[in-house]
């Protein structure tokens, strides 16, 4: 579903990702685990088609983010660390909004709208401007409008971040959900436990090269993630 | 800590006017030298507009032995200019700036949080003082000559009077965000005051314009009246002319004293205005029928949304509109007043009246700078325009349509009462429509190139970009060039030249440019915002 090959991408001088490469098959939840300025959110926003890179390639179902980046986009649904939304709107007119920009008839875009406002206890909050929102209330909106469209590849930046203990519960029951449907998550995270149990796959970053990737069971062997994670990023 | 917070200030202040230095370390010697040029072309021009106002009652004045008058005229128009230049930023700096809540986490006492942009407000209404009160200056010492002591007289009293307009402002800028902060249709009320604010603003300039002639023929009485009702303007006057220091003692008082006052009185109320929400009632939502629309329909919408939302966006980037409709409703009102503002009397020929009219909607129409702005203002949604499956080309179709939606039908109803009042043949009245339209078009499609090659994403108040980024001023002043260059070309060169075929040479120039900049964003455009 996402296929990021010899992925460079550099700041000046200094190289943010280098020479990364990594694979996520279908029905896959993917972790991307680093430290601070390891390079986790450049390779998503890269994959989203928000950075330009410098070398290498990014598929997203087969195809291009270079030569095709509308057909891209389509297919993917990006949540980034900071929800920084559009304040003017209301819930309801940016949820609207999207589903416009991804062409969602009208009948499907009313019922999931109702279905994940429901579920993330937002459907009273809808008719308020989304800058009189809480960090937690922009972030469930922000995920809301990430599934409007059933997006193949969720490419999710720090997505637990603000969510109340019940509404990181519900994300994680639709992570798999949308994963069972064929879709595939690459998300970035800094609570391993969360990654230790959620994700197939993981892969661990280091000042822009990947360190280790693969299973999580294997890249985890005897030890907990937190104590290779530790003994990786400081080595 | 107070020093540091200033001159975060002022690095804000100066990036959005002159784009990050690293940008600038960049840039080219030649685009610095023509952006140097162009900000003194913008500057001389203005000097030149308010000199030449003051050339027409300095000499008389003076010759009524009533010459401190003229810069008494000066500091009372530096005041009223300060205050409606500068009444939504000081509202924006002072309670609405998005690092509010940060730095009032930090430790730092609310009092140099306040100080520290008090002062930005302060060099604001210096450097707008200085517009109308350095050329009123220059005049003034045409006729009575300056010495050291004049000179230095006026730069304190500047500083004062800007003190003054200051504490003016601010003090107006508290009640806006006060009302603001207690209503639940906050976007509206500051739409309201804003538009308000400017009928009131035009109501004065005319008047003035209008008052000319009765102000020479009763200088006695008016100082008299003025030293009455605006005693800091009279005393300006006084303190410049006659380089009186008991003068500049007590306009130094009508500067620090009331500055002071109202510093002390919004320090101790700043927190609880930033944090005051009283307006958000909370309504629950209850599910209606969505609408669906094109993508290109959504992303006008979103446009429209975000511009409805800024009072300072309206008041700033539509005012040309604004003014169209306010001439056209003049017109139809005061038919032979606004005429002789024109300098035509009603017997003039109707072709030439129409090329004069249609000049005035087309400054008119390149003001609605609408789209300069509009990049910028993604701040920080930039990574949604870049993350959604939308081409670059429907956003760009997005800005520059809701901009025409804006100032379109406001141009449109002014061209045609303005044609429909002077009775034009219809061959005229098509163009008195399609030229000023031809002009909106260019400055819209001008506006989002310029935005687009020099953004501004980082700012901490929408004002800084809708007031003071290098885009806005290039696109608004540009856009008078623009509009200067068919006006001086007749005047100067194509005065022969029938009425009707102008009007085609000028519709014409305006498409072709318009034509030129579509033809840039078409082959940049993509690029440009890819790069960001």
């Amino acid at each position: 579903m996402l296929k990021i090959e010899n992925l460079t991408k550099k700041y000046g001088a200094r190289r943010a990702v280098d020479s990364l490469s990594l694979h996520i098959q279908p029905g896959e939840i993917y972790g991307f685990i680093g430290h601070n300025g390891a390079g986790k959110t450049t390779t998503i926003k890269s994959c989203c088609g928000i950075l330009n890179f410098d070398e290498g390639e990014i598929f997203v179902d087969g195809v291009s983010i270079k030569s095709d980046p509308i057909g891209c986009k389509k297919k993917i649904a990006y949540i980034p660390d900071n929800p920084d939304l559009y304040d003017f709107l209301s819930g309801i007119k940016y949820l609207n909004f999207i589903a416009d920009l991804y062409s969602i008839p009208k009948k499907e875009r009313e019922e999931r709208i109702r279905k994940y406002a429901d579920i993330f206890g937002l459907t009273g909050d809808l008719g308020q401007l989304v800058g009189s929102y809480s960090h937690g209330m922009k972030q469930k909106l922000s995920i809301i409008s990430a599934l409007i469209h059933e997006p193949k590849l969720m490419l999710l930046d720090e997505p637990f971040v603000g969510l109340d203990p019940k509404a990181a519960h519900t994300l994680k029951g639709i992570m798999r959900e949308v994963c069972d449907k064929g879709g595939a998550i690459f998300f970035s995270t800094h609570v391993l436990e969360v990654a230790e149990k959620l994700c197939d796959k993981i892969a661990i970053i280091k000042n822009g090269k990947l360190v280790v990737s693969g299973k999580t069971d294997e890249v985890r062997g005897d030890s907990s993630l937190e104590e290779l994670f530790l003994e990786l990023v400081e080595a | 800590m107070f020093k540091a917070l200033l001159m975060t200030r002022l690095v804000s202040l100066r990036e959005s006017i002159f784009g990050r230095a690293k940008k600038r370390a960049g840039s080219s010697t030649g685009k610095a030298a023509l952006y140097a040029l162009l900000t003194l072309l913008i500057v001389l021009s203005l000097f030149f507009s308010v000199g030449s106002m003051f050339f027409l009652i300095a000499k008389p004045l003076i010759n009524m032995n009533l010459g401190w008058l003229v810069m008494s005229i000066a500091a009372l128009m530096s005041v009223i200019l300060c205050f409606f230049g500068s009444i939504f930023m000081t509202e924006k700096q002072l309670f609405e700036a998005k690092d509010n809540d940060l730095l009032l986490s930090m430790p730092i006492p609310p009092s140099y949080i306040l100080a520290s942009r008090m002062l930005l407000i302060v060099l604001s209404n210096i450097f707008l003082s200085i517009m109308i009160l350095l050329p009123a200056f220059v005049v003034y010492c045409v006729y009575v000559p300056a010495t050291a002591v004049k000179i230095l007289f006026f730069i304190i009293s500047t500083i004062l009077i800007s003190l003054f307009s200051s504490a003016l402002t601010s003090a107006c800028g508290w009640v806006v965000a006060l009302v603001a902060s207690r209503m639940r249709h906050k976007n509206l009320v500051g739409t309201i005051l804003a538009i308000a604010f400017l009928f009131a603003y035009l109501y004065f300039y005319f008047n003035l314009q209008n008052n000319v002639a009765k102000l020479l023929a009763n200088g006695a009485a008016f100082s008299t009246a003025l030293s009455r009702v605006f005693p800091p303007a009279y005393i300006f006057g006084v303190a410049v002319a006659n380089s009186s220091g008991i003068s500049l003692a007590v306009l130094a008082a009508w500067g620090i004293f009331p500055f002071a006052i109202i510093y002390c009185f919004l320090s101790v109320s700043f927190i609880r205005i930033t944090t005051t929400r009283l307006g958000e009632v909370k309504v629950r939502y209850k599910e209606k029928e969505l609408k669906a629309s094109s993508v290109r329909m959504a992303l006008v919408k979103k446009e429209l949304g975000r511009f409805f939302s800024l009072p300072m966006y309206i008041l700033n980037c539509s005012l040309g509109a604004i003014m169209a409709l306010v001439l056209a409703g003049a017109l139809i009102v005061k038919k032979d007043i606004v005429l002789s503002a024109f300098a035509m009397s009603p017997g003039t020929g109707g072709s030439k009246i129409a090329l004069i009219m249609c000049a005035a909607l087309c400054f008119m129409a390149v003001m609605n700078d609408i789209t300069a702005p509009s990049v910028s203002l993604e701040g920080k949604n930039m990574w949604f325009l870049k993350s959604v499956p939308v081409d670059a080309a429907d956003i760009f179709f997005a800005k520059v349509a809701a901009s025409l939606i804006v100032t379109v039908p406001l141009i449109l109803l002014s061209s045609l009462i303005v044609g429909a009042v002077l009775g034009v043949s219809p061959l005229i009245g098509i163009f008195l429509v399609l030229t000023p339209l031809a002009a909106q078009v260019f400055v819209s499609l001008f506006g989002l190139a310029l935005n687009l090659k020099l953004p501004r994403f980082d700012w901490l108040s929408e004002i800084e970009v809708i007031k003071q980024s290098a885009s806005v001023m290039i696109a608004l002043f540009g856009g008078i060039g623009v509009v200067a260059i068919p006006i001086l070309a007749y005047i100067f060169i194509a005065g022969g030249v029938p009425a009707e075929i102008y009007f085609v040479i000028c519709t014409a120039y305006f498409l072709l440019l318009a034509s030129g900049t579509f033809a840039y964003l078409k082959r940049k455009g993509r690029a440009l915002f890819n790069g960001f």
